[in-house]
């Protein structure tokens, strides 16, 4: 659904990509996870077609992004991390803007505004930024495109507005539909994502699925000392220590993503030999 | 569905361009309306013998069209220059081709019908008050009162075959096409940016014209533009070197009615390649 092949993208002083390759499926929610500054928005933004490719190749639904054609533009929606919706009442955007998406689902729509609590009757600017950003998502999410590009989504979103999020974009995804959400507030995406994608320093640094990771690694709380001391990540916690270990029972454990990402990052690889192996 | 351009779905773009931006256009046509009165209320205040004359009129239409026309130009593409408004507008599912149709269709079109329609109520209104001003004026001056001013067409001169006005409208399109071109080219600060590259472009133009090409030219100048060279010999006196006719007619049209289509074709390929 998605091909990025050897991708080389840089700004003026500072490159960001020098030979990325990535494959995104159907029927996924993907995490993309990174530090400020690592180039989560700039992938997005080049799978989008807002920003071309220096070199290398990038295929979305078999269009190429950058040359912005119609039919691609209404399979694909993106929700930036800084955005902008037109100064209209809800009724104008359903009447106006969905139009230009042929899945474009009203009654989802409407769900999910009454989700997101948001009063119908108030126009963009009568809106705080956080209900601005639920009524973006949720317009994304109603014009029922192929591929779902959101960028820090939760950022601005109060703590039961997360949750809505979460179980609004469970209920969403089937098999024709690609969910790609990037964030570095990682504990918001717990258990909605399937696949982990973290990106440094414009690289790829870790690209598994939950399933994998849940049956690879366990995460808990340790007071053995030398569990601890032999464990491939720790961290102290107020109760014991914060470890991720190998999982030896074959069940699946739960995952924590942040302590994930942190050994990702700190550790990476004594997590990824586990996965090598 | 084609993939540069489809009718139903530009007129469905021109609806949602209008929705949006419904009430900066009919603000800013109040605003031009609102400039016209004071403008014409200066002129009643220190000329009130004859604050409208033709010739005025005529200047305040071409003046007001040029500048406010330009600044519309240069705003057109405005979305572009702030990232989330770019993001919204370059995303939105419709091609570059009806989204630079729309642009010339607000930005050139309606906006010189809506400017002639706003620029005539408002003389029509300012002509009646002028009148009242200036014929109370001259009898508190003891004169003889004089005739009425008219309401005037803008668009064509009194003088029988004067082809100035339809010129200088010709150029307006082509201007105020350089600014359309510098509103989707630029990313801040189009205007100011627009109005200085245009001039420098055409001081270069006026330099080449005048210093590189009169350097291997004969001595003389173009007496026609595009049609007749005229050469100042000596000898034989003034000698006119004539381009053939169908050459010229050719050169003539380009210049009064290709240069804005061709600024257009730019400001499309510009906004193709447009990244944010």
């Amino acid at each position: 659904m998605i091909q990025v092949q050897n991708l080389h993208f840089g700004y003026r002083r500072k490159k960001i990509f020098t030979g990325l390759n990535l494959k995104l499926e159907a029927g996924h929610i993907y995490g993309l996870l990174g530090k400020n500054g690592t180039g989560k928005s700039t992938l997005l933004k080049n799978m989008a077609g807002l920003l071309f490719p220096h070199e290398g190749a990038i295929n979305v639904l078999g269009f190429t992004p950058g040359k912005r054609q119609p039919a691609f533009l209404q399979d694909i929606f993106m929700v930036p991390e800084e955005f902008h919706l037109p100064d209209m009442p809800i009724e104008h955007l359903i009447k106006y803007h969905a139009p230009f998406y042929p899945k474009f689902n009203e009654d989802h729509f409407n769900r999910f505004i009454t989700e997101f609590d948001i009063p119908r009757s108030n126009t963009m600017q009568q809106m705080s930024y956080g209900q601005k950003k639920k009524v973006l998502i949720s317009f994304g999410l109603a014009c029922n495109t192929s591929v779902l590009l959101m960028d820090e989504p939760t950022n601005g979103l109060d703590i039961m507005s997360k949750s809505q999020f979460r179980k609004v974009i469970a209920g969403c995804l089937d098999e024709s539909k690609c969910i790609v959400i990037s964030t570095h507030q990682v504990k918001d995406l717990e258990s909605l994502i399937d696949r982990v994608t973290i990106i440094d320093e414009g690289r790829i640094l870790f690209d598994q699925t939950v399933d994998n990771i849940t049956r690879k690694l366990s995460f808990h709380i340790s007071y053995d000392s030398d569990e601890i001391k032999q464990a491939l990540f720790r961290e102290p916690s107020l109760r014991g220590s914060a470890v991720i270990t190998r999982n030896m029972q074959g069940d699946e454990s739960k995952l924590d993503l942040e302590l994930l990402y942190k050994a990702i990052v700190l550790n990476g690889n004594a997590i990824q030999s586990v996965f090598n192996a | 569905m084609n993939a540069v351009f489809d009718l139903k779905r530009w007129f469905l773009y021109i609806g949602k361009h209008w929705n949006e931006n419904k009430r900066r256009y009919l603000l800013s046509l109040a605003a031009v309306g609102g400039l016209l009165v004071l403008w014409y209320s200066f002129l009643m205040i220190v000329n009130p013998e004859n604050p409208m004359g033709q010739r005025m009129q005529i200047v305040t239409y071409y003046a007001g069209l040029f500048i406010t026309g330009c600044l519309f130009a240069s705003m057109i593409f405005n979305d572009l220059s702030d990232g989330p408004k770019a993001i919204h507008y370059l995303l939105t599912p419709a091609s570059a081709l009806e989204k630079l149709l729309t642009a010339i269709v607000y930005g050139v079109i309606l906006f010189f019908i809506s400017y002639t329609l706003v620029f005539y109520a408002i003389d029509f209104i300012m002509l009646k008050i002028s009148n009242g001003v200036a014929s109370t004026y001259l009898e508190r001056q003891h004169r003889a009162p004089k005739p009425p001013q008219e309401l005037l067409n803008v668009f064509i001169s009194e003088v029988p075959g004067d082809e100035l006005l339809y010129y200088i409208l010709l150029i307006f399109f082509a201007v105020q096409s350089i600014f359309l071109l510098g509103s989707v080219y630029f990313v801040k600060n189009q205007y100011i940016k627009t109005l200085v590259s245009g001039l420098v472009v055409f001081l270069f133009m006026v330099f080449f014209i005048h210093k590189v090409m009169g350097s291997f030219m004969p001595d003389g100048g173009f007496f026609e533009p595009f049609t007749v060279y005229r050469i100042w010999n000596s000898g034989q006196g003034e000698v006119m070197v004539q381009l053939p006719e169908w050459l010229s007619s050719i050169l003539l049209f380009l210049a009064k009615y290709m240069l804005a289509p061709c600024l257009w074709v730019v400001a499309y390929f510009r906004l193709k390649e447009k990244e944010v």
